[in-house]
């Protein structure tokens, strides 16, 4: 079909006007019904709007910008316009310029990413957990393990309370304990270590000097020295103030990825997946950090260190009851190396505590 | 309406200048088109972790622009998604070091301070946000504006994103100060500042509104507020009453004297929902109908029980999607846990399937949201709406000034509602 009526909109003014179109050579041929031409459209710059449906008319836009239009109903003009017109189905204007300042953006906002999460963050999490006042630091730390008993202990018969071990020996031994250990320390906040009656091998440092140990980890030690190195590396965690710089890291990462996956429906899902994963990579500095201050501890104490070795092997190799050991391995570096590195340390050296003390210290928890 | 149906309706409109008693914009759009652009939407979505939203956005926009006629005559969305995209990613080359600087100066002073300091510094934070959401809703709405087109002329907004924040800021102090009575004035010089700064072409849009208008309307509203703080009050002191008889009991002993208290508090909120939305549709009608274009009047017949009927039908909907939902889940995890193993491998086994509902749920929540609301409320919004002297703006001029060449960025980068849309 050769030619045609249409509506069409010049594009300067919100005028609709009746018009010819006829296929020229190389253009499209607008016409009033007078015969006066309006406008020329070459076929390469003839595009449909949208595409079509069937049931409604026929919207054809000229070039990119500007507005000009035209409005044909009849479906059989699409046919020839589809052998004419070789950028017809192009709905969507392409990138065409944009390429270079979307090139130039995203460079800049991959690399603004990458800076942020790999330099900015760790650096600035350890300066503020370093400015934190030690008072501040450990009334969050008495914040967050007062949330801790209160959440784990939320069950328990007589309150929340009755889940920290409390046996007036156990206590007694655990504090001549903590106190031989603390003195190979030059910590900036004193140590305050409980023993929640939780079966799971762990334990935790919380900010502010709060230690936490589970009865799982007490049981699954063979002697003293075992669970004092354990000790000994959470008291490397606290020195290092490693919790509260994880903290401060934890907020700049999340609010970072908060913004990068912008606002669609799930994306708080993927946030959080993406948080947990990218977060437990930046510890594997930290844990290695920790075993060598335990090391150093050990030494200062007199402590024989090499049980210690034990005590990774066994975590490795043995399963306890069907109860996984997640949180102590998989952030932790390579037990072999682990391993090896207690093996160095000093050899020789005297048990941790008297049998007596480990004694009591191993029924705490009544 | 067919192909040669809608160019007779361009040609009447055009021949006799007639708005006819039903509006002359029609809405064409058909569910199945809607469900396809949705499902597709969600799929890419989550498959490139949210890179395609700025084209789904794109492709969702032109559906409703390109079925919205006037006339038969229909609108035109001439965004492409290369813009918003350029828009976030210089949201993001910004935003990106200060959001972390406050977010770690936020935790390092998180634990010391005292609670006033604290719940201070968050309502600084909270109110820089809220200006922050301002200023990104009307570079939004610019945005959309000069995307939008009818009859190849283009819409804009003038005036400043700054000065917008800064109204809304004022306005919001207002009402505040006046316990919500101000709100409407508020509403009002809001809705006039972007109003009379839209235009068509170059002619711009004009607003006739008072916030005197609607203050009965708004007074009926707060007397409801009013009234569910008193039954919400009554609930508490009995539910803390019946507790401090009843320590170390099980709780649902204490149930039935509290049943009362909570079911008229229930009914009281729903009766003030009503009453908001009751005031919100006349807003709107009122709104649309103080707005001018030139010659050009408008006129808005939009029901609030049409609306009521919509959101009702969803809302119902949605309900049994999150029962079946529930049941199905409690179904799968009921023999995991009959187990007295506690082991973290079998918690962690469960949360990827967990994630995985959760996600599936909340974009099928969302599809069904569109089909049984949002389209028939578009559809109703079209059809109720009047436009007479039409004929007006065929001497408007194209604007030649400069449109914002990218857009949306921060709204996108700070998760900013702006609407289904």
């Amino acid at each position: 079909m050769l030619e045609f009526s249409a509506y069409y909109n010049d594009g300067r003014t919100a005028a609709t006007r009746s018009v010819n179109v006829r296929l020229d050579t190389g253009c499209l041929n607008v016409q009033a019904p007078e015969g006066d031409v309006l406008a020329r459209w070459l076929f390469d710059e003839v595009h449909l709007v949208d595409r079509p449906v069937p049931g409604q008319p026929i919207r054809l836009r000229r070039g990119d910008e500007g507005g000009e239009r035209l409005i044909v109903a009849d479906e059989e003009v699409l046919a020839s316009l589809e052998a004419a017109c070789p950028n017809l189905r192009r709905t969507l204007p392409g990138l065409g310029a944009h390429w270079r300042p979307i090139a130039i953006w995203s460079a800049l906002a991959v690399a603004s990413v990458i800076l942020v999460l790999f330099v900015a963050i760790p650096l600035l999490a350890e300066q503020a957990a370093k400015a934190v006042p030690a008072e501040l630091e450990q009334e969050l730390g008495e914040a967050v393990a007062r949330q801790l008993v209160n959440t784990l202990g939320a069950r328990r018969e007589g309150g929340a309370d009755g889940i920290v071990c409390e046996t007036p020996a156990g206590a007694a031994a655990l504090d001549r304990l903590v106190e031989r250990l603390a003195e190979g320390t030059e910590s900036h906040v004193p140590f305050r270590v409980r023993v929640l009656d939780v079966p799971v091998v762990n334990a935790l440092a919380l900010p502010g000097g709060q230690i936490i140990l589970f009865r799982g980890l007490l049981a699954f030690s063979e002697n003293s020295e075992q669970l004092a190195g354990v000790l000994a590396h959470e008291m490397g965690h606290v020195i290092h103030r490693h919790t509260l710089e994880a903290m401060v890291k934890g907020a700049g990462i999340a609010a970072l990825l908060g913004l990068v996956v912008g606002d669609f429906t799930g994306a708080a899902v993927i946030t959080g997946l993406a948080d947990a994963v990218i977060t437990t990579s930046f510890t594997r500095d930290a844990e290695r950090e920790a075993d060598r201050a335990a090391l150093r501890i050990l030494a200062a104490a007199e402590i024989d260190s090499r049980p210690v070795a034990d005590f990774f092997r066994r975590l490795e190799t043995e399963r306890v009851g069907g109860i996984d050991l997640p949180s102590l391995l998989s952030t932790h570096p390579p037990l072999p190396e682990r391993t090896a590195a207690a093996r160095a340390g000093a050899g020789g050296g005297s048990a941790a505590m008297t049998r007596s003390d480990w004694r009591a210290l191993e029924g705490i928890c009544g | 309406m067919s192909a040669s149906g809608t160019m007779d309706a361009i040609g009447t409109g055009l021949a006799e200048g007639r708005t006819g008693s039903d509006g002359p914009v029609a809405f064409t759009g058909g569910r199945g088109p809607l469900f396809r652009i949705l499902v597709k939407n969600s799929v890419f979505n989550l498959l490139t972790l949210g890179i395609y939203r700025f084209w789904a956005k794109t492709w969702l926009r032109r559906y409703l622009w390109h079925n919205i006629a006037i006339r038969g005559e229909a609108l035109e969305y001439t965004g492409r998604p290369a813009e918003l995209l350029i828009g976030f990613l210089i949201a993001m080359a910004v935003l990106v070091p200060l959001a972390m600087v406050v977010g770690i100066l936020d935790v390092a002073f998180l634990g010391g301070r005292s609670s006033e300091d604290a719940s201070f510094g968050q309502l600084i934070y909270l109110i820089a946000l809220l200006w922050l959401a301002n200023f990104a809703r009307y570079r939004v709405r610019r945005y959309k504006l000069t995307r939008t087109a009818w009859r190849g002329i283009r819409g804009g907004l003038d005036g400043s994103a700054v000065r917008y924040a800064w109204l809304a800021f004022g306005a919001g102090l207002l009402t505040v100060a006046t316990a919500g009575l101000a709100r409407p004035w508020m509403r009002t010089a809001l809705q006039r500042y972007k109003t009379e700064n839209s235009r068509y072409g170059i002619r711009n849009f004009s607003f006739a509104g008072k916030g005197s208008d609607l203050f009965a309307r708004w007074l009926v509203v707060l007397v409801f507020l009013l009234l569910s703080l008193i039954l919400f009050v009554w609930w508490m002191v009995a539910f803390t009453a019946s507790i401090q008889g009843e320590l170390g009991r099980d709780n649902f002993a204490a149930a039935p004297s509290l049943v009362v208290p909570a079911l008229v508090g229930l009914g009281g909120l729903a009766l003030l929902a009503l009453s908001y939305m009751w005031y919100r549709v006349y807003e709107f009608r009122y709104f649309i109908g103080k707005t001018r274009l030139g010659d050009t009047c408008f006129d808005s017949d939009v029901r609030t029980s049409t609306i009521l009927r919509y959101g009702s039908i969803s809302g119902i909907v949605q309900l049994f999607l999150i029962i079946a939902i529930v049941f199905l889940a409690s179904m799968a995890v009921a023999p995991m846990l009959s187990g007295i193993s506690v082991s973290s491998e079998a918690i962690g086994a469960l949360i990827l399937p967990f994630l995985l509902v959760i996600l599936v749920f909340t974009v099928v929540r969302l599809i069904v949201h569109y089909l049984l609301f949002y389209f028939p409320l578009a559809r109703h919004v079209c059809v109720t709406l009047h436009i007479s002297n039409l004929e007006a703006v065929e001497d408007i001029i194209q604007s030649t000034r400069a449109d914002p060449k990218f857009g949306e960025g921060l709204a996108d980068a700070l998760d900013i509602d702006i609407g289904p849309v």
